[in-house]
């Protein structure tokens, strides 16, 4: 069983099972079983953690610290008002917040802050720990839902005449022993959530109390949710229609990977987040659709320079046409991933490569030893309709 | 997060997930029942912590990773009475003899594979995870991953059933 030979192997066996259809609603009820006794232990705990300490407030959270709550009555930040010097704006939809300059973006470690930033539009957070020994402020644009587990409106208010939600915040001690205080906006209008975290509460009040509408101009949309939500077949079209929504100019860059989903949107320029006025162009960079077989698969090659040394041949180097120089007794071997990988073949010109003999080799028969000194090129070839399809060659350059 | 938008989200992720799920919980060693059981109970930890499956981001990591813990202390408890099964799943529908004969195959050559070297093989190539995506599902470094993969690797090119499949294949 070859590596890839696997996921086919895989497949046939796994197609065996035929799953009934899911429990979804046993699964919703459950769930929500468990919630609501969830629920009712932290206010239990929150009544002991009261009777203990003899203090008056309610503790919502057996975590949350006694915090004064949200400073709703602070002045209001004009819509039309211009952003304090030193700072940008960054925003979702209408909904802004301003943020000093010397923030970074999306600076972070195993979704940790490890310095002053803004986090917008992040694909995939490493589920890894990692604490700092300080608790850096940052604020954290979500659309759709908050960054913040449990998010609980507390206080309703208005922003700049329109209506916003805002969490209590709440404080812990993190695993270093600093403190990390939490607290969230939400403005409905625009499914707009600003988590901001600090190391104080009167921190949190200070980043959140900067969240503004914007009467016109519009933040750029993220786009990491149409590629990794949904349909993914047409995360493009759906993030152009979103930019379209906002009254913005989407202009498409195609850009080819092989072996890619076409369509995937790799990049915006300017970046998510940014405030533009309205009709602005916005460039999408996006993956381009297949232009025949041979873009629908991933090639690569490596080989073994004696006991250790590995080199890699990416996709794009072997397409325009690699050359690599070896010593006699060295293994080259050719993989490939997606469509027609299985039919991945290496045709030689030359004389000093011979394919490997070790019965075993998980890359046979695109694997080689090379025998003698000299040049062989090595073309590799998926078959495609019972045709060739050329990817791109290697020259391999062996002396003794 | 609204309650509405949560179980329509989560109804709409397991309408698109649960026969992969289901089917990797078979290649895991489980029987199709059991496999069943197993990825209702990991969906719905999920449901109930939906607000950190949405932070994830990357929901399918996150989803596997609750499969794979749930998997394996089940696996834990039942030590005693259960070995992890090399027990075939039942054919649900009719096959040609070679597929039957090179499922059987690939079945007891997963069998010869450690947990971990198993989890890993299905994540790789049945799920067709990332190496990243498998160290978050996984709990580990992605350095282990790819060792892990290369050991499972070498027992499956070792093992003298899959000689045989070679002939069939």
């Amino acid at each position: 069983m070859t590596e890839v030979e696997l996921p086919d192997l895989l497949d046939r066996l796994a197609d065996r099972v035929d799953p009934a259809v899911p429990p979804i609603d046993d699964m919703l009820r459950t769930a929500g079983r468990v919630r609501r006794r969830r629920a009712t232990l932290t206010v239990a705990g929150a009544v002991v953690a009261v009777g203990l300490v003899g203090v008056g407030v309610p503790l919502v959270s057996g975590l949350g610290s006694d915090d004064p709550g949200p400073s709703v009555a602070s002045g209001p930040t004009g819509a039309s008002e211009p952003v304090p010097d030193g700072m940008r704006l960054v925003a979702i939809g209408h909904a802004a917040i301003a943020v000093p300059d010397a923030w970074g973006t999306n600076v972070m470690r195993c979704g940790t802050p490890t310095q002053d930033t803004v986090v917008i539009d992040v694909g995939a957070v490493e589920l890894c720990g990692f604490l700092t020994p300080q608790t850096f402020d940052s604020v954290w644009l979500e659309h759709g839902g908050p960054a913040q587990a449990d998010y609980q409106a507390q206080t309703h208010y208005e922003i700049d005449g329109v209506p916003a939600e805002r969490s209590k915040t709440t404080c812990q001690t993190v695993g270093t022993g600093a403190q990390a205080c939490t607290g969230t906006v939400h403005v409905p209008a625009e499914d707009a959530y600003f988590t901001a975290t600090s190391a104080t509460a009167d921190g949190v009040d200070r980043i959140l109390d900067r969240v503004r509408m914007l009467d016109e101009q519009v933040g750029v949309p993220g786009f990491q949710e149409a590629d990794l939500q949904g349909d993914q077949s047409r995360a493009q079209e759906t993030y152009v229609e979103s930019l379209r929504a906002l009254g913005l100019e989407p202009e498409v860059v195609l850009e080819s990977h092989p072996g890619m989903q076409p369509g995937f949107v790799l990049g915006v320029d300017p970046a998510p987040g940014a405030v533009v006025e309205p009709g602005s162009t916005v460039t999408v960079t996006a993956s381009a659709p297949p232009n025949g077989p041979a873009d629908e698969v991933q090639v690569g090659v490596n080989s073994l320079h004696g006991e250790m040394g590995y080199h890699d041949l990416t996709d794009a180097q072997i397409r325009a046409g690699a050359t690599i120089h070896l010593k006699v007794g060295d293994t080259i071997w050719a993989y490939a991933d997606g469509k027609r990988a299985f039919t991945l073949a290496g045709g030689l010109d030359g004389s000093t490569l011979a394919v490997s003999t070790w019965a075993d080799d998980p890359n046979l028969p695109h694997s080689w030893k090379v025998v003698s000194a000299g040049t062989t090129t090595v073309t590799l070839t998926i078959t495609a309709d019972g045709k060739p399809v050329v990817l791109g060659t290697v020259t391999v350059v062996s002396d003794q | 997060m609204e309650r509405v938008g949560r179980d329509e989200e989560f109804t709409e992720y397991v309408a698109g997930r649960w026969p992969r799920l289901v089917r990797s919980a078979v290649l895991l060693g489980c029987a199709p029942a059991e496999a069943e059981d197993l990825v209702q109970t990991a969906l719905t930890k999920c449901l109930v912590n939906w607000a950190k499956v949405r932070r994830a981001d990357d929901r399918d990591a996150y989803v596997h990773r609750v499969l794979i813990n749930t998997f394996t202390s089940n696996r834990r408890r039942r030590w005693t009475d259960e070995r992890p099964t090399d027990r075939l799943p039942d054919s649900a529908h009719a096959d040609d003899t070679d597929g039957v004969d090179l499922a059987d195959a690939v079945s007891r050559s997963l069998a010869r594979l450690s947990a971990d070297q198993r989890a890993a093989v299905v994540l790789r190539y049945y799920s067709h995870l990332s190496e990243q995506q498998m160290a978050e599902a996984l709990g580990v470094a992605a350095g282990t991953v790819k060792s892990r993969l290369a050991r499972a690797l070498k027992v499956l090119a070792d093992d003298p059933a899959l000689c045989e499949l070679r002939g069939i294949s």
